[in-house]
């Protein structure tokens, strides 16, 4: 399992250049002008562009650029925002924020997804499985933006109509909320409940409708009759025999599905006002902010690729198979 | 089972659909077969027609109502009624006709990325899978490394350069569909890949067919249920990427409009006139969900054998 | 899921039938087997009766659909709800049609055990083979997972795979074919069961391994003192080892009897013309194979009267009429459901 995790690993890393070198050339070629924020500011001077032209190194060639660019990522630089602040502390900063939302999801719609799409293959075509079926349809047809929308909608609705602020629909925490360690943690889970219902019912409709699909084949597979040929009783058939088998193609769609759910953390942010990743990315390209939109790009091929990682090394656990070839 | 990607149809079709390519009386009543499957599909067909009315709706909308879009109407701030179905904004402008008018603009991308993407996405299905070897290897490195990249963010990225520029709706489209073709590929290629080794393409190409010819005539046609259904799916996928972006301020840009920017400018006002966010809302999801339940008709019409793994 | 006992009196005693023991391990009457299907209803078994004596074996020869796999999924209680069962199955004298769930588990795999045709996919593919026999012990035996895993691998070596301890450890993919199936043969003697119920055990594999692997089978009827019910549509392995063959077409039981009975005197002209397709190897090539002409009978409506006369060359006027009874003919217990079975007698004379 060992060598099997270092073979992943050193696979990956290639990997993360590739997708870094096609995100920065895309940047560089088609992204907006870095200095556009910066000449339309009044009172900054010539030299002040010139300077940060310099400092961007906008009059050398793309690869020169990516090169010097890279180089000074993997020494943890990554450079200065148009505002002058370092990069990377800011970024360390929001990602923890969104990092917290996105795990959080993933976890929760993966368990539910698992356990909606089983039932409805254990029980297919009952009343419960059209139900489920349905619904996943409708979420999976919604854009996040709207879904996210209409929570923060009925969240404010049903705080005026009862007059109480159960829901929190701004931010991710109450600043300079006091209290300690534990008050602060309720906080932040209150304000995670909306926008984290909002990513699980998207990304769960698609993935139930895959745990569904891929607990039928297994049920019908002949290891299952061999398993109650054995005599072995059916909750144990479900539960060891079939689940098992069921979530290794299951595993590759979470993996595949989370470059998806970091774009509707984006969108999820931006609508419940968080200051985490997403709000970062959109100023950034709404300033042009060359470096923020590099370094974001950067961390979010890096939490891809890792998430990848982490899902082929899930794969090689619950498949043998994968292990030796 | 590593490679099962998202793939709505995944592994080729059964066997029983091969030879009767090359005959076109076969290839009808193959294809008469799908018709009368999908038209079981109740939920499916009921879909389509839904789907028709809306997007007819979108594209004659201005000459069937009584209002034009850029009608400023002596009702201020109405909610939905018999006279503006949708209700009215805030200096009069009928709802209804702002919605069809962004459907439309949202549906042209869509359509237009759907058709983008998947010519790319089938060419390079159809060049790894045919010529395999280095070719194959190449071509698949590159999609999956486009599968790495969150392609929702990167989109973002590019897609802000045109960002305010009236009439990037072109650009727009073009820069979807280069983050949307990478699914059809895989399943183009793995279609060709299993049905280049049969018999029938053996004996085509023991009978001295170019490899044009092979691919056009034999190979295409018998990969075309899969794409059909991929490119079904893909109107469904690019419309709710481009309100996204539109909503986000980094799609459609003003005078132009889409059901993306009119969902923004409605959330503002969601509380007080809830009807400029749901409505454009609404019609929205019904679009993107009839799209769904069609293509997921389509795709059990057309392969009944594969309508297990799906998501 | 109705039934309807038949007296026991009905059917002849089975004492005289060469290979019996004492009491029969596995009686089972006009067993019936339908499927509601979206398309009618499909006939899968009709009104089939046999027994099966201790350490007796019995060979059930059939084609695809003939219904063979689908009397013993009965007999095992594994067949799906929309299954319509009626008649009786009686093992050991216990009934075992409309027995609930929980008593039908403890007879599975403990008293009944099954081999399965593909042994690639009737391995649970993510666990070790070991694990998989300690299972089928642990389900029935209240034993240590260290006891069972001890007796995984003895197993192992009973059925002849070297290095058994090792290999108990390893997965399916990590076996061949062959010793998956032996895996499986060892899997199935895990309980000592009194019946081995083995579906088309070769069929999957290579020829050179089949006779390796019905030896495997005959050493652990040995090592347990079974019965067995091989399953086949291969007529050389059931004359290699079967003591009884029962012959089954499209549902129905059609001649059943002691094999070298049916296969030198055949009373049923489908069982006739399976003999007459096959190659034989004291042949001076001579001789020309007939194929049995047209196709297997749709099961949704299967023929009126005997279900193969419109493939039999001996159809007479009645045969469409009729149903025939599976009835004695000739001395030794042999049976055939043909009307005409005894003029069969003549078509002896002419094979030689």
């Amino acid at each position: 399992m060992l060598a099997f995790t270092l073979r992943r690993l050193a696979v990956s890393i290639p990997v993360v250049i590739a997708s870094s070198f096609i995100v920065f050339v895309l940047v560089a070629t088609a992204g907006g002008d870095p200095l556009a924020d910066l000449r339309l500011r009044p009172g900054i001077s010539e030299g002040t562009i010139e300077l940060r032209r310099k400092q961007l190194h906008l009059d050398e060639p793309v690869l020169q650029r990516y090169g010097n660019w890279a180089t000074a990522a993997i020494t943890g630089d990554l450079g200065k925002a148009n505002g002058g602040e370092e990069v990377r502390p800011l970024l360390v900063r929001r990602l923890g924020v969104t990092l917290r939302l996105v795990v959080f999801a993933t976890i929760i719609a993966v368990i539910l997804a698992v356990f909606i799409g089983s039932m409805g293959a254990v029980k297919q075509y009952s009343k419960f499985d059209y139900t489920a079926t349905f619904f996943a349809f409708v979420f999976f047809s919604m854009p996040v933006f709207w879904l996210a929308a209409i929570l923060r909608d009925v969240g404010i609705r049903i705080n005026t109509r009862i007059d109480r602020h159960i829901f929190f629909v701004v931010g991710e925490q109450t600043p300079g909320l006091g209290g300690g360690f534990l008050n602060v943690q309720a906080d932040r889970l209150g304000h995670l409940i909306l926008p984290s219902v909002t990513l699980i019912l998207i990304s769960m409709a698609s993935w139930s409708r895959f745990q569904r699909g891929s607990m039928l084949e297994v049920l019908n597979a002949d290891y299952i009759r061999t398993a109650r040929a054995k005599g072995v009783s059916a909750r144990r058939v479900l539960f060891r025999h079939a689940l098992r088998n069921a979530l290794i193609p299951v595993v590759t769609i979470v993996a595949i599905d989370f470059a998806t759910i970091l774009g509707g953390a984006v969108i999820t942010e931006t609508v419940f006002g968080w200051t985490g990743m997403g709000r970062l990315l959109v100023d950034g390209l709404k300033a042009s902010d060359v470096n923020v939109i590099q370094a974001w790009l950067l961390v979010a091929a890096v939490l891809v690729i890792s998430f990848n990682l982490a899902a082929d090394l899930l794969y090689g656990y619950l498949d043998p198979r994968t292990r030796t070839t | 089972m590593a490679d099962l990607a998202h793939s709505p149809v995944g592994a080729p079709k059964p066997a029983a659909t091969d030879e009767m390519v090359e005959f076109g009386v076969a290839a009808t009543s193959q294809w008469r077969r799908v018709l009368r499957r999908f038209l079981r599909h109740k939920l499916a067909v009921c879909s389509l027609v839904v789907l028709v009315i809306l997007v007819l709706a979108s594209f004659l909308g201005g000459s069937l109502i009584a209002y034009r879009y850029d009608e400023l109407t002596k009702d201020f701030s109405s909610a939905p009624s018999l006279r503006h179905w949708f209700g009215t904004d805030t200096i009069g402008h009928d709802t209804f006709a702002q919605v069809l008018r962004g459907a439309r603009r949202s549906l042209i991308v869509a359509l237009l990325v759907a058709v983008l993407s998947t010519s790319v996405g089938a060419l390079i299905g159809v060049l790894a899978g045919y010529y395999r070897g280095i070719v194959d290897l190449a071509l698949m490195r590159l999609t999956d490394l486009f599968l790495t990249i969150p392609s929702f963010v990167v989109l973002l990225v590019v897609s802000a350069r045109y960002r305010g520029e009236s009439g990037n709706w072109l650009a727009l489209s073009l820069v979807i569909a280069g983050f949307f073709w990478m699914q059809l590929a895989r399943v183009v290629r793995g279609i060709f890949l299993s049905l280049r080794e049969r018999e029938f393409v053996e004996a085509a190409r023991a009978l001295g067919a170019t490899d044009r010819r092979i691919i056009l005539r034999h190979l295409l046609p018998n990969s075309l249920g899969p794409i059909i259904v991929n490119a079904t799916l893909l109107v469904g996928a690019a419309i709710v990427t481009e309100t996204a972006l539109s909503f986000l301020g980094f799609g459609i840009a003003p005078p132009d409009t889409s059901l993306g920017r009119l969902v923004a400018e409605g959330a503002v006002a969601s509380r007080t006139r809830w009807w400029l966010f749901y409505m454009p809302g609404l019609y929205l999801v019904l679009i993107s969900l009839c799209i769904n339940f069609v293509g997921d008709g389509l795709r059990d019409a057309i392969d009944p054998q594969q309508n297990r793994v799906r998501a | 899921m109705s039934r309807s006992h038949v007296a026991e009196g009905l059917l002849p005693a089975e004492g005289d039938v060469p290979g019996s023991g004492d009491q029969p391990v596995l009686v089972v009457e006009n067993l019936s087997v339908s499927f509601a299907t979206p398309d009618g209803r499909v006939q899968a078994v009709r009104d089939v009766s046999f027994s099966v004596d201790g350490e007796e074996v019995l060979g059930i020869v059939g084609e695809s659909g003939s219904g063979k796999s689908v009397t013993m999924m009965a007999v095992m209680g594994l067949l799906p709800k929309t299954a319509t069962v009626t008649g009786s199955v009686r093992f050991r004298g216990q009934e075992i049609l409309g027995l609930p769930e929980k008593e039908l588990r403890r007879h599975r795999g403990n008293h009944v055990a099954m081999v399965f045709q593909d042994p690639l996919t009737s391995l649970n593919p993510v666990f070790t083979i070991g694990n998989q026999i300690a299972e089928a012990i642990r389900v029935h035996h209240d034993v240590s997972r260290r006891e069972a895993m001890a007796k995984a691998v003895t197993l192992l070596e009973l059925v002849g795979i070297a290095n058994a301890g090792q290999r108990a450890h390893e997965y399916p993919h990590q076996f061949s074919g062959g010793m998956r199936q032996r895996a499986m043969i060892a899997m199935s003697i895990s309980n000592d069961p009194d019946l081995l119920i083995a579906d088309e055990p070769t069929t999957a594999l290579d020829v050179t391994i089949q006779a390796q692997i019905l030896e495997v089978l005959e050493r652990a009827q040995a090592a347990v003192h079974s019965a067995i019910v091989l399953i086949t549509h291969d007529l050389g392995v059931v004359a290699g080892m079967a003591d009884r063959v029962l012959v089954m077409y499209a549902g129905r039981a059609v001649e059943l009897g002691a094999v070298d009975d049916v296969f030198l005197h055949p009373r049923h002209p489908y069982t006739l013309g399976l003999l007459e397709s096959l190659p034989r190897l004291d042949d001076d090539g001579q001789e020309r194979l007939t194929p049995i002409t047209g196709s297997p009978p749709s099961l949704l409506h299967p023929p009126a009267g005997c279900t193969f006369h419109p493939r039999c060359r001996f159809v007479r006027p009645m045969c469409g009429e009729v149903v025939p009874e599976l009835r004695f003919v000739g001395g030794l217990g042999q049976r055939s459901a043909c009307h005409y079975a005894e003029e069969l007698q003549a078509v002896d004379q002419g094979r030689g």
